[in-house]
């Protein structure tokens, strides 16, 4: 079993799944598609910064919303 | 009236309407007679509700005729997504298993387009549970393009597109959670409208992942679907102008596979757009790639949750591209979901900002036209796997986004999408409108 299909099966045996061979073979493969998005978020320069909820920038979507 | 003769939009029958050149259940057989022929090969509907529509289409024409019709829409046929709840028929969301979770037996959006004298004519085919794609395997329409039948209609609000582009019905009722009102909108060549997030009521709606679905209108103009956006949201639409209107573009040339002749067909567009008085200039969306992978991220581990229990107990009912699509929640931290839930607020906050400097932004649809059937057998379980979309950004934002024709590659449409400020959805369908 490569690393990736023991992590899916790992986080699937968290929520009670148990998945047939070709499901586990195909799902494994979308791992680092899934882990590419966490590394596409972190691309965001204020990356730190958007933690930060009452920020100027977020009050300005506030404004936005309340229009 | 032969089946030739269905008006080409909401706007004309309803002229023809109000003048007594046509009854709204004479309307109502040329679409079912359009259904009739249509129906074998494209795939368009899950349900018909052929006896209550003309019975509906019949009280129509009785108020028309004693003074009491209740608007533009009043006799005018319309479908409905087969995951939205209507009292005619049950819901099945194209799916063997059951509801995830209950829903209500009618929401708002469907009984408000009801009460304006819509007739609700049939449920329209999905992808199961509106994700993932066509599935050759299991008892459910398959859902092909009208230009095309070996190509996909898009999706997953397949059906409301290819009805409204053949007649079948003059308008739809569709969602949207990355691409679902917008893709089908431009491989089907109609307009298609993701209003700005919860202006139109999702109940009755089964969900996917509810911070990012939008329940909106699909049909063969922007004007109609101005029509059907204001009684489905209960919210009076401002009118507004192209003309002066500062319009940011962005071409998102050089994400994934990029059909040439979107870049031509973009250009002319901007020309267009132009020559009506708006005033262009570059922007770059801001946060983009961040911004589309936290809406990716949000996705996945939204309906992970919803599906979960169902995934447990009917694994081998769902299709197997839905059912490793929605399991893909399970690879994903709540660190992670909470990292793009804050990347999505400040791309919000960004986007606001841009919207500061410009009125509208627009941007293609999808970098190629619909993809043949038989590409989406090996479509991979990541969203973006079955087509290059540009749409799930707007999700993730919130801002009323729009997609209208734009031209065609091979003869097959090609998208444009217009985003306005967050409520500011007649801006929008007015510059479609005028762009068409």
């Amino acid at each position: 079993m490569t690393p990736d299909a023991v992590e899916v099966t790992r986080a699937f045996a968290a929520h009670d799944l148990s998945v047939p061979a070709d499901d586990l073979d195909a799902i494994s493969a979308a791992v680092p598609g899934v882990r590419a998005l966490g590394e596409q978020m972190r691309t965001m320069p204020s990356w730190s910064a958007a933690h930060q909820f009452d920020a100027p920038a977020a009050r300005t979507v506030d404004r936005q919303v309340r229009r | 009236v032969s089946s030739e003769d269905v008006p080409v939009s909401i706007g004309e029958a309803a002229r023809r309407l109000a003048a007594g050149e046509l009854s709204s259940a004479e309307l109502v057989e040329v679409c079912l007679d359009v259904a009739d022929r249509t129906e074998p090969t494209l795939g368009a509907f899950t349900a018909r509700f052929d006896d209550s529509a003309l019975a509906a289409a019949r009280e129509s024409d009785g108020r028309r005729q004693s003074g009491t019709a209740r608007g533009p829409l009043d006799g005018i046929p319309v479908g409905v997504k087969d995951i939205l709840t209507t009292r005619e028929g049950p819901t099945r969301a194209q799916s063997l298993t059951p509801h995830p979770v209950p829903i209500e037996a009618e929401g708002d959006a469907v009984r408000r387009l009801r009460a304006a004298g819509a007739v609700i004519v049939g449920k329209l085919s999905t992808m199961e549970y509106a994700v993932g794609v066509t599935d050759e395997t299991k008892p459910f329409p398959l859902p092909t393009n009208p230009i095309d039948p070996h190509r996909w209609a898009g999706g997953s609000s397949s059906g409301s597109a290819s009805a409204v582009a053949v007649g079948s019905v003059l308008g739809a009722v569709g969602t949207d959670t990355a691409a679902s009102i917008r893709m089908p909108a431009a491989f089907c060549g109609i307009a298609g409208l993701k209003p700005t997030y919860g202006s139109v009521p999702r109940s009755g709606c089964l969900p996917l992942s509810p911070t990012l679905d939008h329940v909106g209108p699909m049909a063969r103009t922007a004007a109609d679907c101005a029509l059907l956006l204001a009684v489905m949201s209960g919210i009076e639409l401002q009118p507004g102008k192209l003309g002066g209107a500062r319009i940011g573009y962005d071409s998102l040339s050089g994400r994934g596979d990029r059909d040439p002749a979107v870049d031509t067909a973009f250009a002319t567009a901007l020309e267009r757009l132009r020559a009506h008085g708006a005033l262009l200039q570059p922007v770059e969306l801001p946060h983009y790639d961040a911004v589309t992978a936290a809406a990716e991220t949000i996705l996945y581990v939204e309906s992970f949750a919803i599906h979960r229990r169902n995934l447990a107990e009917h694994w081998s009912d769902y299709s197997r591209n839905t059912r490793r699509r929605l399991s893909l929640g399970a690879l994903i931290s709540s660190a992670e979901y909470v990292d793009a839930l804050c990347v999505r607020r400040a791309g919000m906050s960004a986007v606001a900002r841009l919207f500061e400097s410009v009125d509208l932004v627009v941007t293609p649809t999808a970098g190629a036209p619909a993809p043949l059937l038989s590409s989406l057998r090996d479509a991979g379980p990541m969203i973006g796997s079955a087509s290059t979309l540009y749409t799930a950004y707007w999700n993730a934002a919130g801002n009323p986004a729009a997609s209208v024709p734009m031209g065609t590659s091979g003869g097959l449409p090609l998208g444009l999408q217009i985003v306005g400020r967050w409520q500011c959805d007649a801006a929008v369908l007015v510059a479609a409108a005028a762009f068409a």
